[in-house]
């Protein structure tokens, strides 16, 4: 009965979709404009996964964020790309919008000063996947990805594009299809990665200078080890700057750390970044600590092959042993209540909160 | 070997022998990235990921019989990195200036980089420390080049004779040849400032004339 009522529920959302598709003028038959869809996932879903998407589903009719939240967390997250584009922009709270139909169209709208940038990052994208199409569609899925991060800037000029935000907007243009995307970037944008996106470097760097903190708090002999390294832990920028995915190299596993990122608040993505250090101590402490270069190029790359899901389970376990509230040097204190470290713990905020942010 | 302790990423470290940091700068796509991975393992790709902050790579080179570890600090192109700047830029011994033949604006920059790299990593002698400017993509076809080797040429005569090569990353030419050239400067540089402080050039003279004040 169950199951009946997830195909229902999955079918009426396809034709909702489609309609939508149509509904816009947009080509039907342009592969670009079609998310990533299942296919990456070629096994049927368990029993025990098929329940968790009744419940997801459960969750997301009753607008449960709490529950979604939880279900995202948890070991396989929001378990498939179907049922992340029902979620994530719950998540993200894009069903606060909805009088986007009446904008004009983003093309006559000025151009934003990153546009040659974003170019030259396009140009660069899809790298890691999708694996085995053709030329042709990745061409097309870069002119999607410049489309949908050019139309949010235009947007909303106030932001600043910095390099590595393509990486993260092609994962939203994957799993969500570029019709939903705008909409989720948009959001992302003004109200998660905001920091990322103000004329310089220097509130992402104060994400950083909790890392710190969160490591003498995690692992006190490991963080004494790398306090050389640590003083300035720009190895770490690279990776929560882009949500992981400037260097997560399988779409599932990226996919999946975004059920978590989106449904927990923003500082989490600095704490994982701790739980992926002392994961690593061994290997750490064998280099000597008068060695800051190897360590930093050691910090400065992920574990191959991830396993995510322990250390996400550990990044939950460690925020709650230390929340950002107790973490030593008053770490906490000194980050900004405009930064979305704190903005993201709150109520949720609509788009013009980020604006006026 | 000397005593002389280096500041890397704003950090104090007894410096390994012959381990001789180089920076790598300039505009965002012109290939800094794909030059060092032609250098250091002898492949190109035609899709390397953009860069973020600063990625780092060692290579192990002969200079005149000597073994040496070349620390190859890759950076991002994207102006709003500069600010990272400080912290990589310090305590390298040469500093790699690269632009695209084929875009204008890329060497335009080249001067910015060269300013901004002096400020922040102010080094002892900012006249005589080494650079090496590299226009890279010389694989494109000809017509859509837009600097010339001889501008090119004026440029680095103009600032003090650096050292010009004309590059393909992706074709493999001249990048052993230039990055030998920036290995033997980068060692020159990191020797030159062992020999400095080792023999402070200011000779404690004073002491001794208060030995001839107190003497009388």
């Amino acid at each position: 009965m169950d199951v009946d009522r997830l195909t229902s529920t999955e079918s009426t959302h396809a034709r909702g979709d489609k309609e939508a598709v149509e509904a816009s003028g947009a080509v039907a038959n342009d592969v670009s404009h079609e998310p990533l869809a299942a296919s990456w996932r070629a096994e049927p879903l368990s029993a025990a996964e098929t329940s968790k998407v009744v419940q997801i589903l459960e969750a997301c009719r009753d607008h449960d964020l709490p529950a979604l939240a939880a279900l995202a967390t948890s070991d396989g997250g929001l378990v498939e790309d179907e049922i992340r584009r029902i979620a994530w922009p719950l998540l993200l709270g894009c069903d606060d919008s909805g009088g986007s139909t009446s904008q004009p169209s983003w093309q006559t709208l000025p151009a934003h000063r990153d546009e040659h940038q974003v170019e030259l990052d396009v140009n660069r994208s899809f790298i890691y996947y999708p694996k085995g199409e053709s030329e042709t569609q990745i061409d097309s899925r870069k002119q999607q990805l410049s489309n949908v991060i050019t139309e949010v800037l235009r947007r909303h000029p106030l932001l600043c594009y910095f390099q590595g935000y393509h990486d993260i907007v092609q994962v939203l243009l994957l799993v969500l299809g570029a019709e939903k995307a705008v909409d989720a970037v948009a959001h992302l944008s003004l109200l998660r990665i905001r920091d990322f996106m103000l004329p310089s470097l220097s509130a992402a760097i104060s994400h950083l200078q909790l890392l710190p903190a969160i490591m003498y708090a995690a692992d006190a002999e490991l963080c004494e080890h790398l306090s050389q390294t640590m003083k300035q832990p720009f190895f770490a920028l690279a990776a929560t700057l882009t949500m992981y995915a400037h260097d997560i190299q399988e779409y599932g596993d990226i996919a999946r750390l975004f059920d978590f990122l989106l449904a927990r608040e923003a500082v989490f993505s600095v704490y994982l970044f701790a739980v992926v250090i002392t994961s690593r101590k061994n290997d750490l402490l064998s280099i000597p600590p008068t060695e800051p270069e190897t360590l930093h190029s050691i910090l400065s790359t992920l574990p191959r092959p991830l396993a995510l899901d322990p250390l996400l389970a550990r990044t939950t376990s460690l925020f709650a042993q230390h929340p950002p509230a107790s973490l030593p040097f008053r770490a906490w204190s000194r980050i900004s209540r405009h930064s979305v470290l704190k903005t993201t713990r709150d109520a949720r905020l609509s788009l013009l909160d980020g604006e006026a942010l | 070997m000397s005593s002389r302790k280096k500041t890397l990423l704003k950090v104090n470290l007894q410096h390994q022998p012959d381990g001789v940091p180089v920076i790598i700068l300039g505009d965002s796509g012109v290939g800094k990235t794909s030059l060092m991975n032609q250098y250091v393992n002898k492949k190109f790709s035609a899709s390397y990921k953009a860069t973020i902050g600063a990625d780092f790579l060692t290579k192990e080179v002969l200079v005149d019989d000597r073994l040496v570890t070349m620390q190859l600090w890759d950076t991002a192109g994207q102006e709003r990195f500069q600010s990272l700047g400080v912290a990589f830029y310090r305590g390298a011994d040469c500093c790699v200036l690269v632009y695209d033949v084929n875009n204008s604006k890329s060497f335009d920059t080249l001067d910015s980089w060269r300013d901004e790299f002096l400020i922040q990593a102010s080094p002892m002698d900012p006249e005589s420390f080494p650079f090496v400017v590299l226009g890279n993509k010389i694989d494109v076809e000809e017509n859509r080049r837009m600097i010339s080797s001889k501008r090119a040429m004026t440029f680095c005569q103009s600032k003090g004779g650096i050292p010009y090569f004309e590059t393909s990353a992706k074709e493999a030419v001249n990048v052993e040849q230039a990055f030998e050239v920036i290995a033997r400067n980068a060692l020159a540089q990191e020797e030159s400032q062992d020999f400095n402080s080792d023999f402070p050039e200011t000779i404690p003279i004073h002491l001794d004339s208060e030995r001839d004040g107190c003497a009388c």
